[in-house]
This record gives structure tokens, sequence and C-alpha cells, in this order.
């Protein structure tokens, strides 16, 4: 049995997607040039949160490959 | 820490809203993907253009010049708006219309007056797009029912939250058990998708809400507010319009401000015989937000100006906040690919009910 999450471990990555979400929306209201760009930053984390288990999936594959080494 | 029965009740919230507007939202999100390109797609097709590069630079003809073209196009219609673009400078566009209606909508050049494109009104397939994301072609109580199903989002989307935790108390954030059975392979990716976009898909749902609202807003605005400024001159009999357009564009000016549109007089957002300018700030903020002036169109002069009620000033925030048009083509982008995301979220949420439901795979 794994051991049970503490809150803040399960909602530490939730809440800073969150936060950079909601940063991402209004910088490019707020303010044009750098504005937007920061908003492009911030508004793909959730994009590339998604991509988590991808990533898991290949660090795995590696982990493999170095111990067969 | 959630307790069983409490659990149990979120559980039966997230399902049976999610249930009930999952169709509906999954049909706003797909016809919503190309719409977020729709000025893109306009430009593509022909049915907007920029301002052509002139062999020497040149000044601005009066804007009367472009408004009785564009009457002259349409000798029985009235002239209902002259809208301005902050970023195309050098074009003027012309709403022409039989009372609320609009009949034409005309693109012309500032510089020389030339019309330069005629936008092609309810007609083409991303009009057929537009009407299923707005209305489902049944007008008000479409528009009404689809604000009712965003509302419904929202509650799924909260109770999905309250849920989250007591799903990933033992997993690691992204895990997704590949190996074990395909319903728990779906729960994961369902989770970890609608944790990850959860913020953007909550505020795209709200101002979308608040968007379907945008007829009761304005009938409240225009019966109490703009009824107020022009209750002066409610009496006075339909006049025939003395002043210029350029006068008119004159007397409205304020400083860091510019034009948004001008609504002419008869139209529904000006008075019998008063124009109603629309300014927008210069900044990114402001230029979203407007501040009406009321001109006489006897005179030429500014009588009233007010600024907007809160409630009309949420309505304009709503719109590039559910749009994404306000980043540039990068902002368009990941708004399409949050979208994607979205879908990802509301089709696995279908699979995992339908599964629970033939009772295949349950963990």
């Amino acid at each position: 049995m794994k051991r049970i999450r503490s809150r803040l471990k399960i909602w530490a990555l939730p809440l800073l997607l969150a936060a950079l979400s909601g940063y991402g929306l209004i910088a490019a209201l707020l303010y044009d040039g750098w504005g937007d760009a920061l908003s492009w930053f911030a508004l793909s984390a959730p994009i590339a949160a998604t991509l988590t288990p991808v990533a898991n999936a290949l660090i795995s594959k590696f982990r493999k490959t170095q111990v067969q080494k | 820490m959630l307790t069983n029965p409490t659990l149990k009740s979120w559980t039966r919230i997230h399902k049976w809203t999610s249930l009930v507007c999952t169709v509906f939202i999954l049909l706003l999100c797909l016809t919503g993907l190309p719409l977020i390109f729709a000025d893109e797609i306009d430009h593509a097709l022909g049915h907007r253009v920029v301002a052509p590069v002139l062999p020497e630079p040149a000044g601005n003809v009066a804007v009367d010049t472009v408004i009785n073209a564009a009457r002259a196009l349409r000798p029985n219609d009235a002239v209902q708006f002259l809208s301005a673009d902050s970023h195309a400078p050098d074009l003027w566009f012309v709403s022409m219309g039989v009372g609320a209606e609009t009949t034409a909508s005309y693109t012309f050049d500032a510089r020389t007056g030339a019309l330069l494109s005629e936008y092609p009104l309810n007609q083409g397939f991303m009009n057929i797009l537009l009407r299923l994301h707005v209305d489902l072609f049944a007008g008000t109580p479409g528009t009404l029912f689809l604000g009712l199903m965003g509302t419904l989002l929202l509650i799924s989307l909260v109770s999905g939250v309250v849920l989250y935790a007591p799903f990933m108390r033992k997993l690691a954030f992204g895990t997704v058990r590949y190996g074990q059975s395909s319903r728990l392979v779906w729960l994961d990716w369902h989770n970890l998708t609608g944790i990850a976009t959860l913020a953007w898909l909550f505020v795209v749902g709200l101002t979308g809400v608040i968007n379907s609202l945008a007829e009761p807003i304005l009938d409240q605005w225009q019966a109490g507010e703009l009824a107020d400024m022009l209750a002066p001159y409610q009496d006075q009999p339909v006049l025939p319009l003395q002043a210029s357009v350029e006068q008119v564009l004159a007397a409205a000016a304020m400083p860091n401000k510019s034009l948004s549109f001008l609504a002419f007089p008869g139209s529904p957002f000006a008075g019998q015989n008063h124009f109603i300018a629309y300014l927008q700030g210069k900044t990114p903020l402001t230029s979203q937000l407007l501040t009406p002036v009321l001109i006489d169109a006897q005179t030429g002069m500014a009588v009233d100006s007010r600024d907007l009620p809160p409630q009309v000033t949420a309505l304009l925030i709503s719109k590039p906040l559910h749009f994404g048009d306000y980043g540039g083509l990068p902002l368009k982008i990941i708004w399409a690919l949050l979208d994607v995301l979205a879908i990802v979220v509301l089709y696995s949420g279908l699979v995992l009910w339908l599964k629970k439901r033939r009772g295949t795979g349950t963990s």
C-alpha cells in the first residue's frame, strides 16, 4: 500500500497551474508586448502539465536503459 | 478530510451536472475551435481586407464622403454604425440597416473613400458554426439555454475539484496507471487534464455565461441608463440630420480615447435625434471598455456622457476573456490547445460514465 500524500503535496502543482493560468489570462489584458509574451508562457504551463505521463514514460525508459548498461 | 456521505453527494453533483451539460459543452468546444480563428479565416476568404498600400502617403477623406458612399449603395436603408479598428487606422466600417436589423456591412478606405469589401452577413460555414455556438439557431431562448449549460459546467468543475483530492491521495501528480484496467487509465487522464485546464476552463465558462446574458444586460441598460440620458428629448419630433459626421466625431473626441463606434440617430444604441459615440481607451484593458457620448444631431454638440454601469463593463471584459483574441496569434493557438484538452476532459468523463454504467472494468 502506498503512503497517503499530504494535502500540500496533492495541491501544490494544481495550485501553481491555476495561479499561472490566472496570471496568463490577466497579463495580456493589462499589458501589450511583454504582457502578451508573459501570458503565452504562463498559459503554456497547463498544456505542458498534461504531458506529465509522456515525460514519466520517457524517464522510466531512460532509467531502464541506464540499468541495463 | 471528506466524510463518506459528503463525498457521495459531491460525486452525485459532479455526475449529474456533467451528464446534462456534456453534449452541449462538447458542441461548444468543437464549434468554438474554428471560431477562435474567425478573423484569420475571414481574411483568408477575402471577407475582410487590409488597407492597400498607396503609391504616396495620403491624408483621410472627410468621413461624410464615406457615409454618403454607403448611403448610395443602399438608398432605402439607414446608416446604423460607423466603426473604427485601432489596429487598422486606415479603414472605416459602415453598417447599414432597417430598424434594429443589420442589412449590410461595408469596409471603406479612410484615405481614398473607396469601398474595399462587403462582409457576407448571415451566410457561410463559419456563420453556421457561430449560430450553433451562440444560440443553436433558436434565438434568445437558445442563448439562455446554452448559458444554463455553461452554469452547469461551472458547478461540475467545482465538484470535480472537490473530488480530485480523494482520488489523488496515493498518486503523484500526472500519474497514469497504464497496465491496469482501461477505466483507471481514462480516470487518470480525466483527472490530469481536468485539473490542469481547470482555471482556464472556469474563466472561459464563466465569461461564456456572462456573454449569454448580453441581451438582457444591454436591454436593461437601454431601458435604464440610456433612456435616462435621452429622457429630456423624448418628446421631440424626429428631425432631419443637420450636423456633419465630421463635426459629430470632433465633438465626441476626448483625450486618450479613440472612437470604437458611432451609433447613428434611430439605430438601437442611439436616440431619435442624437448620435452616441462610443469611445474606447488606448491601453489594452481600457481599449475593451466604452464611454458613451451623446451628441445632438442638429447642433453637432456633445450634450451628455456617462460611464457604463458595472454589468455592462463586466460584459465588455468577458468578451476578450472568452474569445482569446487579446494576445496575438500565439494566444489564439494556446486557446485552441486548451480547448482540445477541454474536449479530452469532457470525452473521458463521458467514457467513464459509460464504462461504469456497463459495469465493465470497475476497479
